[in-house]
């Protein structure tokens, strides 16, 4: 399959590749996997005592997409809000690196590894606001 | 409405089926529905009819002789989606396990006896899941069959890394 030029940069050099510490209570850490293809994700957070995201590392075993997906939101989380993380849809992602339809999956996948981030550094601080993790 | 390929084969719908009776079943069936038989002289219309059915019995076949496609079929029938392509939330050792696996793989760097060792061990992981797919199966509660989507979400996963591994191993040789 052709890539898009966006997801090649990514691909070829991807950002933030590496992991903090699990246990660091600084830290949240979200994995998540796609049966359907075999990929396996984890996106780690480094968030400070306003709730900004500082840092973003990301490891993820599996195609083009999936890996350009998760590197975009390392770049694109920094600096965020988790509200504001956690309101990035994966047709953001989609249509910044212009996935085909086949490929909209790895968005997704991407998507859902933020918000287990999230939802897993708010546990951890005792922030589990209850929502609903639609 | 799935299509329910045990009755189109005339088995008991359970995970448990004997392949023999079913190459039997399909063989048989094929015989009465194959396109090119008896269809000379009929209309178009029989001619289609015998297009779609053995176009079902090979799809049929290809889902209940493999283990996974068997119980993701048994699962549809029963309600149970597996969601392979939506779901993405899974358990978080298995997920550990993965990223292991992977680096595994790719610190071997093609060393055959290294990706052999691992092909091994996914393997072994694999008949320990089906094994326990089959016993949920079995039991068919409704406990039993969230415990059986569990395990082909992740026989699926486990299936694609076999293949990556069959490749690398392809590569090595």
């Amino acid at each position: 399959m052709a890539y898009g030029t966006k997801v090649l940069d990514h691909y070829e050099n991807p950002r933030n590749v590496g992991s903090f510490d699990k246990a660091d209570p600084a830290i949240g850490t979200g994995m998540v996997g796609a049966p359907a293809c075999g990929d396996v994700m984890r996106l780690q957070i480094r968030v400070n005592d306003q709730g900004v995201i500082e840092e973003a590392r990301f490891k993820t075993y599996g195609c083009g997409s999936a890996i350009a997906s998760s590197s975009l939101l390392t770049e694109w989380v920094k600096g965020k809000t988790l509200e504001q993380a956690g309101q990035i849809k994966n047709t953001d992602i989609a249509e910044e690196l212009a996935l085909p339809p086949v490929k909209i999956h790895c968005s997704v996948l991407a998507e859902d590894a933020i918000k287990a981030a999230i939802a897993d550094y708010r546990k951890k601080n005792g922030k589990d606001e209850n929502v609903n993790a639609a | 409405m799935v299509r329910n390929y045990f009755e189109l084969f005339d088995l008991p719908a359970r995970f448990d089926i004997d392949p023999r009776e079913l190459a039997a079943h399909h063989r048989e069936l094929m015989r009465i529905w194959h396109p090119d038989r008896r269809y000379a002289q009929a209309t178009s219309e029989e001619r289609r009819r015998a297009v779609a059915m053995s176009a079902d019995l090979n799809d049929g076949l290809k889902v209940l002789r493999d283990p996974v496609a068997r119980a993701r079929h048994l699962l549809a029938l029963r309600g149970v989606s597996t969601d392979e392509e939506t779901d993405t939330a899974m358990d978080g050792v298995f997920l550990m396990e993965q990223m292991v696996w992977r680096e595994r793989l790719e610190e071997a760097a093609g060393r055959a006896e290294e990706v052999t060792a691992l092909a091994d061990e996914v393997t072994a992981s694999r008949q320990l899941k089906e094994a326990r797919l089959a016993a949920a199966l079995g039991r068919g509660q409704a406990a039993d069959l969230q415990e059986a989507r569990v395990l082909v979400r992740e026989l699926q996963f486990l299936e694609r890394f076999l293949k990556e591994l069959d490749s690398a191993l392809t590569e090595v040789q």
